[in-house]
């Protein structure tokens, strides 16, 4: 029997409209990529499909300051050269652009994530997915590393409303420095981060010695690895921590960021990770039966982005994907071999056992100091801020199935006729 | 005193003759007149002189004669008697002035004026002078264990002229003597006569004879000792004068000793000048010149002498007094500094004063200077201020000191001042390090000030990544706490369980740049072309992507305004209606007129748009053909480099990568690769055809299946679908084979193939549009309208294979006409970079049409080949015999493969391609 796991996918094609700029490493049009290689291997019919809110301004300021809100809101490239100090002061600019529509950018991408935690703390579903955030370098009141509006933030502060404790993994080839210094200082929130680290490496955070402060301390886990790593070095790492982690923890909700740039062949990584290496990740987590909100994060090549969070898609949907991709849109873009497959990268792997046991166990050590899972005091739970609702007086009534409902139906495999399907098709015949 | 004088004047003349006594009287008037109550004086001298000058005027030389004669004298060259014997020569005719002359010779010599009367004097003289010697030495020797008495008689003999008389001497004397009657008895012969007594007379004269003598041998004595207490008196004097510059210790002890001197020598001048007197009186003339003489001449002597002492004695006194001094003015500079150091009391201000000090000693400041500074230090304390100047006045003594000097004692003394000196100069060099010290702590302690003061305004203005926070406080490697002078900025949206968790204080440095930083991971070229393949692909698919958005929204803009004239003529905002990606579009598609039109079509949007929708709609098939263009170059890219790219890999890795090329190109592709198979198989064979003809008809029935049973259709799809892969995969094997037998015909066949796959992924992108079109409107692919589309598609199966003949020429027609468009938009949107790549395209299109073409004249029959054999012979010469040859060598193994699919069907479709046959010819 395949798992009854309910699973919200939220998109908005909008937000792969938006330009960073030429040469600019970050390309939002991944997410068109991503989107449409789902849709070609027909996993939306597995899960429900919603598009996004665009996030108030007042919801965002829920972490950063208003101040920075309002100015993204109003900045625009043609009279950004009117606000060179205040540019400045963002640290808006080179990394962080500013460009059309940055702040409706910034809106879905945070929108999506805050409705897929509030599906979460609702139980409407058991795990939900928004490729399009999981931008984890953002701060209270400047942008970093190509991140405006820190959605994990946004989202874990949502899931804290119903939540004792969250867990934040992260497997982005950067630290998550942004979500790791919100949450620095508090026991609700346990921040783990596999990331490269030294060589100068953005961000330049991240070190082992980096386990939070006060009530904090011991609940920011940091795994810093060097070059070249590769499938089973990092599945192994991955699996002993994260389930020491939880056993420990015991969380009541994980939020995963699934950067792509640790893949083998990313523009700006260094790892040596396959598709499948990756996606073992994802697929650990989700057996520990959590409320699951999955991001995803950096990549910026974009082909092995859209490859990777599509096998992704299918590993939260335990569908098994056939090695050839489809017709699509952007077929031209897997060129030459047009498969799921990428090449094993040549890095040398600079990892050695002894220094990925040194790690492991300096980690285990800084958990065994964690006596208990913190609790919190009982408190009434504060409401949802918004909760999108759909009018039914505005359907039309000619129409037997409307978007809508449409996409909330999920196809089960073991069903026998495909419905209104069959309908139609015997109408034509 | 007169007439002891004259008494003694008388009893000398007894003795003498006559004659020479009258002579001798007015020489004694002479005396006694000069006598009177003095001494001998420098007046008497020279008066004696002019005598000398007028008795000689007319002869000069007797003049100089004499002067040299007491020159020589004065020189010691010659004694009393030598001056006598010649001045006695020189003076003969002049008795006045021989006379004169004995005046001034000393005591016990005389000129006598005979011969005879001359030599008893001298004898008589020099027995006075033994016999008083002898008597002297008897009263010496009696009176050996009784000085006093000896030198009490000395003092009586001193002391008669000036105030005794002779009796009370004699009683004085007797006293002395008492018990010793002989010595009374001698002294008595030389006291003067008494004048009426017989024997008491006859007893006074030898007394007085006794008197002279032993007056005279004391008196010379006592003159030597008077000389040398002239000469300390003199060197007390010189002391004196040099004692005024040092007014010390040791100078006052000095003087002391000096004055008790000088005391004793006054009391010797007084012993003096009363034993002259008597001398003068018992001698005469003779004996009063002769001890001045000697006097003068030893107080010479004593000068020297003098001068020696005074020599020897200068430098030890000056040594004692440097050492002295030095002592009394290093205690009080020690003194001063201690002074000032307990009363500062702070260390830091005691070590600015000795700064201050030590720049003066540099010669950096002016002593003026020095006080100003100082006296700020010390304003408190009025005692300090005063001492202060106290201190500079002996220190400047210690320096004008130390540059004296005089001898090796002072020398020594001196180094040791240095040593002194050089360890004054390092305190003051340490303390100036210390000073520096306190200086540097000062400005540390300023420092910071600054830096608060300046980093509010920079706070404003920089993101925290870039503020150093070097200095504040630190918890884990990366997060600083932020100054307490940040502002941090509100977020006045938080509730409560945000504030709880938040934290605003702590912030993690970074440091680099997510794109520009890291740049140490070797990428080969191919991965870079590779990437900007991609990089250019996106590009090309944001600019079309743009323009197809736009061109929706400006459509349905243009269809509301149509349907509302009415609104038409109200001013109508173009915001409400396009968005700023819009605008941004529209911009771009004008370039440089692109604010222009925006404005334009801001003022009047009804005549504006239709302009601007039919420039998106020319730009987006523009875009859409150059995308199609440009598709092909760069999958010849990506063919060429993605296994270079991997070229680290060992050669199992490229064989992989190589394999899974081809492979991907047959599974991906089975439609259009059927498609194409079809083609070939027209124009080649005429049996292929009928084959083809027969699978169409075959699809058809398994149509009509799946309308009766779906569960029956998918199974039957799949099996249609496995079947066609595996028939094209033996294809591929046999296309392989022929590659493996030429290469050049590889290389040829590869084109084809590369040509064909961009033909058949065009067209698989339009029917990847379609689907994706559906996709986005519905999520679900099995919906109403795509049926009709497919039935439509199924329906085209059915065409005849004439028809398929002439569809491929169409295509060939849209190849020409897409070559034109490639031209056109090259020149209007490729880059220079691209161009060359797109040249290299052009040709390989042109190169297959050309073999194309060829194709179906080579098949019509065995009388045309021939001709068109000698024709290419004729025309091209060897190399078109050896593709002929290839084609041929092609042709016969798909004949024969062909040859037995034909005899296992029926012979109908031999029938069929007769009469196609027959048709073309005709």
């Amino acid at each position: 029997m395949p798992s009854k796991d309910k699973i919200a996918y939220f998109y908005d094609g909008d937000v792969g409209s938006v330009y960073f700029g030429a040469k600019h490493p970050m390309k939002p049009h991944r997410l068109c990529m991503t989107h449409h290689l789902v849709l070609s291997y027909d996993l939306h019919k597995k899960m429900e499909i919603y598009r996004p809110h665009k996030a108030y301004p007042v919801e965002l300021a829920q972490f950063h300051s208003a101040d920075y809100v309002e100015f993204l809101n109003r900045i625009t490239p043609d009279t950004q050269h009117l606000f060179l100090k205040e540019l400045t002061k963002y640290n808006l600019g080179e990394d962080c652009p500013v460009f059309d529509n940055l702040f409706e950018f910034c809106q879905i991408y945070a929108g999506g994530t805050i409705d897929a935690a509030r599906r979460l703390n609702n139980q409407l579903c058991d795990i939900a997915i928004n490729w399009a955030g999981g931008l984890h370098h953002a701060k209270k009141c400047e942008a970093s590393g190509f991140c405006y509006i820190n959605d994990l933030v946004l989202g874990i502060l949502e899931l804290l409303k119903y939540h004792a404790r969250v867990l934040y993994i992260d497997i982005d080839v950067h630290h998550g420095d942004g979500v790791e210094e919100a949450f620095y200082f508090t026991d609700r929130v346990m921040t783990v981060s596999f990331h490269k680290y030294g060589d100068l490496f953005f961000p330049g955070t991240g070190d082992a010695k980096e386990i939070g402060e006060r009530e904090g301390k011991f609940y920011a886990i940091n795994v810093p690895l060097k070059d070249g790593i590769d499938d089973s070095s990092f599945t192994r790492l991955f699996k002993t921590i994260i389930s020491k982690v939880l056993e420990t923890y015991q969380p009541g909700a994980i939020v995963l960021q699934c950067g792509a740039d640790s893949l083998a062949g990313d523009r700006l990584g260094c790892f040596n990770l396959s598709i499948d290496g990756h996606a073992e990740c994802v697929s650990f987590v989700k057996r520990f039966n959590l409320p699951l909100l999955v991001t995803g994060g950096g990549g910026y090549t974009k082909e092995n982005v859209a490859r990777c969070w599509t096998v992704e898609t299918g590993v939260l949907l335990d569908t098994e994907l056939p090695n050839e991709i489809p017709e699509n849109d952007y077929i031209k873009y897997f060129a030459p071999e047009f498969s799921l497959k990428i090449p094993n990268g040549q890095i040398e792997n600079l990892n050695s056992k002894s220094y990925l046991s040194t790690i492991k166990m300096q980690v285990l050590e800084n958990l065994r100091c964690i006596q208990h899972a913190p609790s919190v005091q009982m408190q009434e739970v504060p409401p949802d801020f918004y909760i999108p609702e759909f009018d039914e007086d505005e359907q039309n009534p000619d129409e037997r199935l409307d978007q809508h409902t449409q996409d909330k139906h999920i196809q089960r495999d073991d069903e026998y006729y495909d419905g209104d399907n069959d309908n139609d098709q015997m109408d034509v015949s | 005193m007169k007439r002891s004088r004259d008494d003694s004047y008388t009893s000398s003349q007894p003795k003498r003759p006559k004659g020479s006594s009258r002579e001798e009287e007015p020489s004694g008037q002479s005396q006694m007149t000069t006598g009177d109550g003095q001494i001998p004086t420098t007046k008497d001298a020279l008066a004696f002189l002019k005598a000398v000058e007028d008795a000689f005027q007319d002869k000069r030389e007797k003049y100089d004669y004499f002067m040299v004669i007491m020159k020589d004298f004065k020189a010691q060259r010659i004694d009393t008697i030598g001056v006598m014997e010649r001045v006695e020569e020189l003076f003969k005719g002049h008795k006045d002035l021989i006379l004169g002359f004995n005046t001034f010779l000393p005591k016990g010599y005389k000129i006598i004026l005979p011969l005879e009367d001359e030599q008893p004097p001298q004898k008589k003289l020099i027995e006075l002078k033994e016999e008083a010697i002898n008597f002297v030495g008897k009263i010496k020797a009696r009176f050996h264990d009784n000085d006093r008495v000896y030198k009490s008689f000395q003092n009586i003999c001193m002391c008669r002229k000036e105030t005794k008389s002779i009796t009370e001497i004699y009683q004085e004397v007797s006293a002395l003597f008492q018990g010793h009657a002989d010595l009374l008895e001698e002294f008595n012969h030389f006291l003067p006569d008494i004048p009426g007594t017989t024997s008491t007379q006859y007893a006074s004269v030898q007394n007085s004879l006794l008197h002279d003598r032993s007056s005279a041998m004391p008196t010379i004595r006592q003159m030597h000792v008077e000389k040398r207490e002239r000469n300390i008196a003199s060197h007390g004097d010189h002391d004196l004068s040099a004692d005024h510059p040092d007014p010390e210790l040791d100078s006052c002890l000095m003087m002391a000793d000096k004055d008790q001197r000088r005391r004793g020598a006054k009391e010797n001048d007084c012993r003096k000048g009363r034993d002259r007197r008597e001398q003068e009186r018992d001698d005469g003339d003779y004996d009063h010149d002769g001890s001045r003489e000697h006097l003068s001449h030893k107080r010479k002597s004593g000068c020297r002498a003098e001068d020696s002492g005074a020599e020897s004695m200068h430098p030890i006194s000056y040594a004692c007094e440097d050492i002295s001094s030095l002592k009394s003015m290093c205690s009080p500079v020690f003194g001063y500094l201690e002074k000032v150091k307990e009363k500062l009391q702070n260390p830091e201000v005691f070590q600015e004063f000795l700064k201050y000090l030590y720049i003066y000693s540099m010669e950096i400041i002016t002593r003026q200077e020095l006080q100003s500074l100082v006296g700020n230090i010390l304003g408190k304390y009025a005692d300090l201020i005063e001492g202060f100047d106290e201190f500079l006045d002996q220190c400047e003594k210690n320096e004008i000191f130390w540059h004296e000097g005089h001898g090796p004692k002072p020398m020594k003394v001196e180094d040791r001042d240095q040593d002194r000196d050089d360890k004054m100069e390092k305190r003051d060099r340490k303390c100036l390090e210390r000073v520096k010290s306190n200086a540097t702590a000062n400005k540390d302690v300023s420092v910071p000030k600054m830096s608060l003061y300046a980093s509010k305004d920079k706070y404003a203005m920089k993101p925290i990544n870039e503020l150093d926070l070097s200095n504040c406080e630190q918890c884990t490697p990366s997060y600083r706490l932020l100054p307490k002078q940040y502002p941090i900025l509100p977020a006045s949206d938080r509730t409560e369980l945000d504030a709880e968790v938040l934290n605003d204080n702590w912030v993690s440095v970074t440091s680099g740049s997510e794109d520009y930083s890291f740049k140490h991971r070797y990428k080969n070229q191919y991965e870079d072309s590779m990437f900007r393949c991609e990089d250019d692909r996106y590009e090309l698919d944001m600019l079309l992507e743009s323009v197809n958005a736009t061109t929706k929204q400006v459509e349905d803009f243009l269809e509301k305004i149509n349907a509302n004239i009415i609104k038409g003529y109200c001013p109508i905002r173009i915001e409400e209606h396009l968005t700023a990606l819009n605008l941004r579009c529209i911009e771009q598609i004008y370039g440089d007129h692109g604010l222009d039109v925006v404005d334009a079509l801001k003022k009047n949007a009804l005549l504006a748009l239709p302009v601007i929708l039919t420039r998106l709609k020319q730009k987006q098939d523009e875009w859409a053909r150059s995308r199609a263009d440009f598709n092909k170059v760069w999958s010849e890219t990506y063919a060429k480099y993605h296994h270079k790219s991997l070229d680290q890999c060992n050669g199992t890795a490229i064989a992989k990568g190589h394999g899974g090329h081809h492979v991907g190109f047959t599974i991906m592709n089975p439609k259009n690769f059927n498609n194409n198979t079809n083609g070939n198989e027209s124009v080649l064979l005429e049996e292929s055809n009928s084959c083809k003809q027969r699978q169409t008809i075959g699809d058809n029935k398994v149509e009509e299946d799946n309308s009766l049973d779906s569960d029956c259709s998918a199974h039957k799809t799949e099996t249609e679908t496995f079947g066609s892969s595996t028939q094209h995969g033996q294809m591929h094997l046999i296309a392989t084979n022929l590659d493996e037998i030429s290469r050049a015909k590889k290389q040829d066949h590869s084109i084809d193939r590369l040509v064909n796959a961009n033909v058949s992924m065009s067209s698989g992108m339009e029917q990847s549009n379609r689907r994706t079109n559906v996709g986005n409107a519905s999520g679900l692919t099995a919906t109403p309208p795509s049926r009709p589309g497919n039935v439509s598609n199924e329906g085209g199966l059915d065409l005849p294979s004439l028809e398929e003949t002439l569809s491929q020429s169409v295509s060939q027609e849209e190849v020409a006409d897409h070559d034109h468009n490639d031209i056109l938009g090259r020149t209007l949107n490729v880059p220079k970079h691209l161009g060359r790549d797109r040249g290299l395209g052009f040709e390989v299109t042109q190169k297959i049409n050309v073999s194309l073409q060829q194709m179906p004249l080579s098949i019509t029959n065995g009388h045309v080949q021939q001709i068109q054999k000698g024709l290419v012979d004729l025309k091209k010469g060897t190399n078109k015999l050896e593709m002929e040859v290839q084609m041929q060598m092609n042709k016969e193994p798909q004949e024969e493969g062909l040859g037995g699919l034909s005899g296992i069907n029926s012979c109908t479709p031999t029938a069929t391609h007769i009469p196609e046959q027959n048709f073309r010819h005709l």
